[in-house]
């Protein structure tokens, strides 16, 4: 890992279109798990920075062949036991039938997977995701994400292709899924065969949803099928049972630890307004993203750690993210404009991100003029104008 | 003490943050506008690190206010045990200490831009001080449903 860091590092930005899209992954999971001050902040530097390789990679092919990449680290990473077996026993309909409790499980949302047409025998399948609001690129990640899975399942030629999605049109309202996997000549499976399967997958289904606490989602399992299933069934539950007890004292015991841990969380809390994080985004570019209430002495702060970054690690180019700021008074918004023209006095470029029309009013109601700033609406443009440069 | 009202001592710069989550909370009690709300947390800020850097210690006070006209607020009172202002109104203007302006070498010097006191009477309805010769007591209050004080044109 570190090796890969460092060749990157020491790559210019026209080189890193020429990176293997993996390495560019695993390096981007590698700096957003580097940064944990706000829950919220690392998913979407994660984000934005797939965003702005997508637009930076030559053309759509190799744009969806980065995001198809992405999937297939998605489906690989997952750590559950349960799950994976549960992959393991499906055949390829089954699979089909189970996308939406994969998906859920996997992502913890609430779309689900319409199946438009399934043909085991003929190794095809269609399906559909709709109502999907709000997400870029879904369609290659998932499509990504399945033909890795299916792959597992089957360890054989299959294809997953996506219709919706194009770069020009990255977020569709519905993305639509075609499986194919080899057909098969024999007979499929009898239909008893099938119904074990099925009580096997919806019982490992049920643990791997206990696997990760979440014992009110996890169904009772009916008792069917021959007596050692049915025996096997009977020992789920109650293990379920016991451990649902067990989880419900450690509840009572984590309450009273987390009402300790309020303490330390403001204690956090007051840290993180203290500090001020400076992310090395990409060699020679220094993104500092401002969170929660500009004080006047915070602000001086951060001017200060700010050059004092952009002269150690050489910068060229320094991007302020205001976007997650709630307050801030106008004399310190000019406090920013003031900043700039600190940073640009030490020789690197200085962009502001994620200017609200309301900060933008007021700074220039004060009459400072914002031309000769770079102002981008959110971190993604900016990054997305250095690339290119 | 009642869900209307909170105080806490102001003695080192974790104190600060321990103001403003009071602030945050008695905002939230009594359904305090959002914005509002943030704004004032601002200014405590602002009150607690000047008690810090110039008061010495002392405490702040946080009230829920009704009043027949203005309606709905709440009122912070800064109190600390530092000397008085030597001139109030020029340490109120932006860039400028209690004496007059900062002069522009000094800022590298000096731990603050001199914006403390505008921030806080750009964010409040209304700002009184009383001053005894040792210690003194601002006091600052927001009311809910007044237009909100205009940073800009202050
Ligand atoms: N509690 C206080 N006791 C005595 N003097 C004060 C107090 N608060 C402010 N002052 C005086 O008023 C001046 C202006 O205060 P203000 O908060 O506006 O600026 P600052 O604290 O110097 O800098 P900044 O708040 O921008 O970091 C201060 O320089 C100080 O001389
Ligand atoms: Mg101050």
């Amino acid at each position: 890992m570190a090796q890969t860091s460092e060749v990157i590092h020491s790559l210019g930005p026209d080189d890193v279109a020429r990176l293997d899209p993996l390495t560019r992954i695993e390096e981007l999971r590698q700096r957003a798990s580097t940064f944990d001050h706000n829950g919220w902040y690392p998913r979407r530097i994660h984000t934005d920075l797939l965003g702005a390789l997508v637009a930076a990679t030559a053309g759509e092919s190799a744009a969806r062949a980065l995001l198809e990449r992405t999937g297939h680290v998605v489906a690989a990473r997952g750590d559950d036991p349960f799950l994976r077996l549960a992959i393991k026993v499906m055949s390829p309909a089954l699979f089909v039938k189970s996308l939406s409790r994969l998906w859920s499980v996997e992502h913890q949302t609430k779309e689900a997977f319409i199946t438009e047409s399934c043909e085991p025998e003929a190794g095809h399948a269609v399906v559909r995701l709709a109502h999907v609001d709000g997400y870029e690129h879904l369609g290659p990640v998932v499509a990504g994400w399945m033909r890795a899975l299916l792959l597992e399942l089957t360890s054989a030629e299959v294809s997953v292709t996506d219709s919706g999605w194009t770069l020009a049109h990255p977020a569709p309202r519905e993305v639509r899924f075609e499986l194919k996997w080899p057909a098969v000549e024999a007979p499929s499976e009898s239909d008893e065969g099938n119904e074990i399967r099925e009580l096997i997958i919806e019982s490992l289904l049920t643990l791997s949803l206990a696997h990760r606490d979440e014992y009110a989602s996890a169904p009772v399992l009916m008792l069917k099928g021959p007596t050692p299933l049915k025996v096997f069934l009977a020992w789920v539950n109650e293990m379920l049972i016991l451990l649902a007890a067990e989880h419900e004292q450690g509840v009572v015991f984590r309450r009273q630890l987390g009402e300790k841990l309020v303490t330390v969380e403001q204690q956090r809390a007051a840290i993180r307004d203290l500090s001020t994080p400076i992310i090395e985004v990409w060699n020679g570019v220094l993104c500092l993203p401002v969170v929660g209430i500009i004080d006047t002495v915070r602000s001086v702060d951060m001017t200060k750690a700010l050059l004092r970054a952009v002269v150690e690690k050489d910068a060229r180019y320094a991007i302020v993210d205001i976007t997650g700021i709630d307050v801030m008074d106008t004399r310190t918004a000019d406090h920013f404009v003031q900043m700039a023209k600190a940073v640009r006095l030490i020789g690197a470029r200085y962009a502001l991100a994620g200017v609200s029309p309301e900060i933008a009013e007021t700074v220039v109601r004060m009459g400072v003029d914002l031309h000769e700033l770079m102002t981008y609406r959110n971190l993604r443009e900016a990054l997305q104008a250095w690339i290119r440069t | 003490m009642s869900i209307f009202e909170d105080a806490c001592d102001v003695r080192e710069p974790l104190d600060v943050f321990d103001a403003r989550r009071r602030v945050r909370q008695l905002c939230e009690s009594i359904g305090f506008p959002k914005q509002a709300g943030r704004e004032l947390e601002l200014v405590a800020s602002e009150l607690c690190t000047n008690i810090l850097k110039y008061g010495v210690r002392g405490n702040l006070r946080l009230r829920h206010i009704r009043d027949p006209r203005r309606g709905v607020g709440i009122e912070v009172v800064a109190q600390d045990e530092g000397p008085p202002f030597h001139d109030l109104s020029i340490a109120l203007a932006d860039g400028c200490d209690d004496r007059g302006p900062i002069d522009a070498a000094a800022f590298a010097r000096r731990s603050g831009l001199g914006t403390g006191l505008g921030t806080i009477v750009r964010f409040t309805h209304a700002l009184s001080v009383e001053q005894a010769p040792v210690g003194k007591r601002i006091t600052v209050r927001r009311y809910a449903s007044e237009p909100p004080p205009s940073p800009a044109e202050r």
